[in-house]
């Protein structure tokens, strides 16, 4: 589990570190820094999957923006052209860190080159390491080869392991065109980042994963049942006049028995969120550290605090580990700030403009008080919140 | 650390803030309590917005205690700040009576005097409504008179407590730029509290700022 991140140099974020639990909720003014946070980390993944490409960043969820906007720059301070990031990683039995060191280039050209310095050094010492350990031993020339082979396998294979979380990681924000199956701008498998390849992935789950699905169905009240049409033979029966290619149907329990079958392009938003993120938190293919984009887009507000509910017990379950960030208060009050793996935080600009990351906990003094989270960020006591009107 | 702020009114809030980042804290610290922010459209329709404060407000605020206690739930809210100006409480009250200037060779020590022990007073009266709860994360902001006297102090460098209207002073040495009500306009106004060394000279003039001042430290 990613435990601690620290950003330097990136956007609107000049220095800051956040000790992370395993599902984290962001909130904060509009323009705080949220979406920076959660881009740093997509941009790291870009740099250790060697996809620093503006289709790779593009692809995780960042919005691509030329150097001299994506080194932070504030009044009065130099331009420092890196972005230096670390994270740690508790595995089993240690605390493993990762860093990336992010350079350009070319910083005022329109194509420009990033590469990770710190991930380039650090590979060329390894193979010095690996060579002069080789040289050191008496061996023939060709048992000499074979143990570099050997000793890069073995170091690619560890790399990889610890790599493997934050590669896959990337931004889901959600788009009902894409979940409804009417645009496709994200190839990202098994879903994409603005809800493409639903379908897919549904008609792929396991009956584990089926099963563990259906415990959820009172989320719809007028839901009968999730139809997957895997050999397209709906496609012709005019149930999808938009030419939606998604194979998604749902069978609608109040409507008369042979009329009673939509597609994923009419059904209301509120459905395809929610499986989205059901889907996305049971599945096992899914990556196991991930971002969402406002969370709440499209929900109720009670559906979101049982949504947040069920998230939280869906993460511990399939060890999934998620950073949120939302703008409705309904999503608090479906965190229970008393357990240490789930944690709220505040993004806020202080007075000179730099993003900040405040956690949000209770009081363990204060006496019990029958109000909710989400009253309180309304009245302002947890900050995240516009002062000025 | 994040610090509440319970005031009379929105300007003397905008006033505090400028204050408070005199004394080195960040804006994105401090929280406004009252006037709130939470106030909605339809509770505007039961209130008159223009006078939606002043020190009954903070009277009531104190003696329920809600906004206290939930103020203090979050583990970063360390503290409040109570802002009200002595002005109307020292009259419906009856605390304390301001000395007479005329004939009076020690004018200045007694106005010295009665300005301490009005302070006093008035923050025996707030514990009091808050039958001494959380005294040890309270700040007093008592305004001898008004918020008004402290701003002068900028304006006019000479000793405010003197002033027999504060605001009316201030509006004439600001040559008709004082907005009343105008949280824009205060925070303008005062705007020099922001720096550190300023703000400490300008205390010099108005004893109830420099106790406020002191009891940070």
């Amino acid at each position: 589990m990613l435990k601690q991140l620290q950003v330097q140099n990136f956007k609107s974020i000049f220095s800051e570190t956040v000790e992370l639990g395993q599902l984290n909720v962001f909130i904060g003014e509009n323009g705080s820094g949220k979406s920076n946070l959660l881009e740093a980390l997509a941009l790291m993944s870009a740099a250790k999957q060697q996809r620093l490409d503006i289709e790779g960043l593009y692809s995780k969820g960042v919005r691509v923006a030329k150097p001299e906007l994506t080194f932070s720059s504030f009044n009065g301070l130099r331009l420092k052209q890196q972005i230096e990031m670390s994270l740690a990683f508790q595995s089993e039995k240690q605390l493993m860190t990762i860093k990336s060191v992010l350079e350009t280039e070319q910083t005022d050209e329109a194509v420009v080159k990033w590469f990770d310095s710190f991930e380039q050094k650090a590979q060329a010492q390894e193979q010095e390491e690996i060579l002069k350990h080789a040289l050191n031993i008496s061996a023939a020339e060709e048992e000499k080869l074979e143990l570099i082979r050997a000793l890069s396998e073995q170091r690619r294979i560890e790399k990889s392991a610890l790599y493997h979380p934050i590669q896959n990681y990337l931004i889901y924000s959600l788009d009902t065109k894409a979940l409804r199956g009417l645009s496709f701008e994200s190839k990202k498998a098994p879903l994409g980042i603005n809800g493409e390849g639903l379908d897919i992935l549904l008609a792929n789950f396991s009956e584990q994963e089926l099963t563990q699905l259906q415990e959820y169905a009172y989320f719809v009240n007028w839901l009968d049942e999730i139809v997957l049409d895997t050999d397209d033979l709906m496609a012709f029966s005019d149930l999808k006049q938009g030419k939606s290619l998604s194979k998604l149907y749902f069978k609608d329990k109040f409507m008369r028995k042979k009329n009673n079958i939509f597609s994923a392009e009419n059904a209301n938003e509120g459905v395809l969120h929610i499986l989205f993120y059901l889907a996305l938190f049971i599945s096992h293919k899914t990556p196991t550290l991930f971002a969402i984009d406002n969370i709440e887009s499209h929900l109720n507000p009670h559906l979101c605090t049982a949504l947040t509910r069920v998230i939280c017990k869906l993460a511990k379950q399939t060890n999934k580990q998620a950073l949120i960030t939302t703008h409705n208060p309904a999503i608090l009050d479906g965190l229970n700030l008393n357990d240490e793996d789930i944690r709220l935080f505040e993004i806020y600009r202080n007075d000179e403009g730099h993003t900040k990351i405040r956690r949000i906990q209770l009081n363990p003094e204060s006496k019990p008080m029958k109000i909710k989270l989400s009253e309180l960020w309304m009245r302002g006591y947890l900050g995240a919140i516009s002062k000025q009107f | 650390m994040r610090i509440g702020i319970i005031a009379e009114g929105t300007t003397d809030q905008a006033v505090l803030e400028n204050i408070l980042k005199g004394l080195g804290y960040d804006e994105s610290d401090l929280i406004p309590i009252r006037p709130d922010l939470s106030m909605d459209e339809t509770d505007k329709q039961f209130y008159n917005v223009d006078t939606f404060g002043g020190w009954e407000y903070v009277k009531k605020d104190c003696i329920e205690r809600t906004k206290l206690d939930e103020f203090f739930m979050i583990a970063d809210n360390q503290s409040i700040i109570i802002q009200v100006d002595t002005l109307e409480i020292n009259e419906s009250q009856s605390l304390i009576k301001k000395p007479q200037k005329q004939n009076n060779p020690n004018y200045a020590q007694e106005l010295k005097a009665y300005a301490q022990t009005l302070r006093q007073s008035v923050i025996d009266i707030i514990n009091g409504w808050l039958e001494n709860n959380y005294q040890e994360k309270l700040f007093y902001a008592i305004c001898i008179e008004e918020m008004e006297s402290w701003i002068l102090t900028i304006h006019t460098q000479k000793d405010t407590l003197h002033a027999a209207n504060p605001k009316e002073t201030l509006k004439y040495v600001l040559k008709g730029k004082l907005s009343v009500g105008d949280k824009a306009c205060y925070k303008a106004i005062s705007k020099a509290f922001r720096k550190r060394k300023k703000l400490l000279f300008y205390s010099q003039f108005n004893d109830s700022l420099e106790a406020f001042l002191d009891s940070f430290s």
